[in-house]
């Protein structure tokens, strides 16, 4: 490569890092706003040009979530104990069932996984209201498991995703167990597992991230206001406080922290995971 | 291995098979029963349903059989068509969206300083929630007040020449669709390094030697290269865009009148809002047809272009 190649190549790279660089800022722009916003006055929220370090900065937002009229820390709390548990359910249920699917030869395997797949195209509103009937029976509307049981069992993402990832071991790893005389749950878990690690970890954060996240569930299955996680408590917050902007920014900055946090603290991890996720699926 | 002695039961239970068999079943067990209550049986539960007048208040015994009523009430449904109208102009983000990610994408793999960083700035709203995405939208599209109007106002169009956005029946709909945008790229953008990265070099070498230009690679060589990528990504928003209810619910419920509203939301509602839940199933059905031949379509056009 010659000297003024090298420099065009300089130039180029700069010029089209600017310009990534620059759409990707206004990609974050609702967050920064969203940031600002939640230590900003009533009156200074859409005070135009746009304030992005509040000049008259208060924590009255932030004030209003803890002054008793709400309950956000039950909120808190609901949610992190109903993703701990589907994230703690997922990890037993996707990793067994994507084992049996890729590495066990057992009688009607494959018509199983093919009646499995098929059933992805469907559409979630077809599964509401059986769902809903299935939970009343049961008497799990109004209650937290109605949250977790479905991610608990298994979702068809992480059952694909381990299946991937446990087809990719070597079968002379698992022949040579075999031959040895170990039983399949133990293959499973004692060689098997270790050697998916960084599935098993997108494959947690992925379902703590959605039961995190989840607003239909709440909205569908709960109607007593005490049991709401964040999503469906920062909506009915929103609601009844119409114009209190700085209010409703702080309860979106407490309620995305959490997940911001973990995904700049692991994002290349998770990144680079979940693109290998879809390259081999 | 096998022999024409019938084995004994001891054998049976201690074979290599038997045990495959029952560990086997073992193993996907919780996911089988999860599948088979929620899955299986929702699927018979509902497809029944759409048969009858269903009342979930009333309750599913004293429903009563109507036949095909609950499908030739959809004919001349106006909100339904309205429904219709807007999930199929919804679908028009997706190519957009795609574009878009691809060029970014293309990118960003060799040409972009700190690309860690950059690609986590795109990717942020997706592991956004929806809630936290309409109230922050909802108070940027602000038609007075909003900072999008009052940006828009400071290049001098007039204040009663701004957009209503989430509050007109006109823009709601590509307010929508922008919010949309925004939230999906980054996963696109995502999937779509994943893709170019294993585009083999020498390909690029090759048309640097013949004296193609970047446009020129990006078109002949780059496209081509992730078509199965753009074709996986295109079938996954079509399913995500044609199912999507809650987020809409959210951010205009559906209006101004029926500006916004989806299949999706008109199925929740009238599943839990105007308790016509034999008509709910059968609606989640026409949407199954719609997702089903939408697909089939792409599907379609896709091994047409693959063999010419």
């Amino acid at each position: 490569m010659t000297g003024s190649h090298k420099k065009n190549m300089i130039i180029t790279k700069s010029i089209i890092s600017v310009i990534v660089w620059f759409f990707g800022i206004i990609m974050v722009f609702p967050f920064l706003w969203m940031l600002s916003t939640s230590f900003k006055g009533m009156n200074s929220v859409f005070t135009f040009p746009i304030e992005w370090i509040p000049r008259n900065p208060t924590l009255k937002g932030y004030k209003a979530l803890f002054d008793g009229t709400v309950p956000y820390v039950t909120y808190f709390l609901n949610s992190v104990k109903v993703a701990l548990i589907a994230a703690a359910g997922t990890f037993f249920s996707c990793t067994m069932a994507g084992f049996g699917y890729a590495k066990v030869r057992f009688k009607g395997r494959d018509g199983l996984f093919v009646l499995k797949l098929a059933t992805t195209m469907l559409p979630g509103t077809v599964l509401i209201l059986p769902t809903y009937m299935i939970y009343s029976r049961f008497g799990l509307i109004n209650t937290h498991a109605a949250l977790w049981l479905g991610n608990f069992l298994g979702g068809t993402f992480g059952v694909f995703l381990m299946r991937q990832a446990f087809i990719s071991l070597p079968e002379s790893m698992i022949e040579s167990a075999k031959i040895d005389g170990a039983g399949n749950f133990n293959i499973y878990w004692n060689i098997a597992m270790p050697n998916v690690k960084s599935s098993i970890a997108t494959l947690l954060f992925m379902y703590f991230l959605w039961t995190w996240n989840d607003y239909e569930k709440p909205l569908l299955y709960l109607w007593d206001k005490a049991k709401y996680t964040l999503p469906m408590a920062v909506k009915a917050f929103s609601d009844t406080q119409y114009q209190n902007y700085p209010a409703i920014m702080a309860s979106n900055v407490l309620m995305l922290l959490p997940v911001m946090i973990a995904f700049v603290t692991c994002q290349n991890f998770f990144v680079e995971s979940l693109i290998g996720s879809s390259v081999k699926g | 291995m096998k022999t024409k002695k019938k084995k004994t039961f001891n054998e049976v239970v201690h074979s290599r098979t038997f045990h495959d068999n029952l560990t086997g079943y073992l193993l996907i067990m919780p996911n089988l029963v999860g599948f088979t209550v929620f899955t299986l049986f929702g699927i018979i539960f509902s497809l029944t349903m759409a048969f009858t007048d269903w009342n979930i208040i009333k309750g599913y015994d004293v429903a009563n059989w109507v036949g095909i009523k609950n499908f030739t009430d959809m004919v001349g449904d106006t909100y339904l068509n309205a429904c219709i109208r807007n999930n199929l102009l919804l679908l028009l983000v997706i190519p957009v969206t795609l574009f878009l990610a691809m060029i970014i994408a293309s990118v960003l793999n060799n040409l972009v300083y700190g690309k860690a960083g950059a690609r986590a700035l795109y990717f942020l709203p997706y592991v956004t929630n929806i809630v936290a995405v309409a109230t922050v939208w909802r108070a940027l599209f602000h038609n007075t007040q909003g900072p999008i109007n009052m940006f828009i106002k400071a290049f001098g169009v007039a204040e009663e020449n701004l957009p209503g956005w989430l509050s007109s029946s006109d823009w709601a709909l590509p307010a929508v669709m922008i919010v949309l945008l925004w939230m999906n790229i980054g996963y696109d953008i995502l999937m779509y390094s994943g893709a170019i990265a294993n585009i083999p070099k020498e390909l690029y070498e090759a048309a640097e030697m013949d004296g193609a230009n970047t446009a020129q690679q990006f078109f002949n060589i780059t496209i081509p290269q992730i078509k199965p990528t753009t074709f996986l990504l295109m079938i996954l928003g079509i399913i995500g865009s044609l199912q999507m209810w809650s987020f809409v619910q959210i951010i205009t419920k559906g209006g101004p009148g029926t500006a916004t509203y989806t299949i999706g939301l008109y199925i929740y509602k009238c599943s839990f809002l105007t308790h016509r839940d034999g008509y709910a199933c059968a609606l989640s059905w026409f949407l199954t047809a719609i997702i089903m031949v939408v697909t089939a379509i792409r599907w379609k056009t896709e091994s047409t272009f693959d063999a010419e």
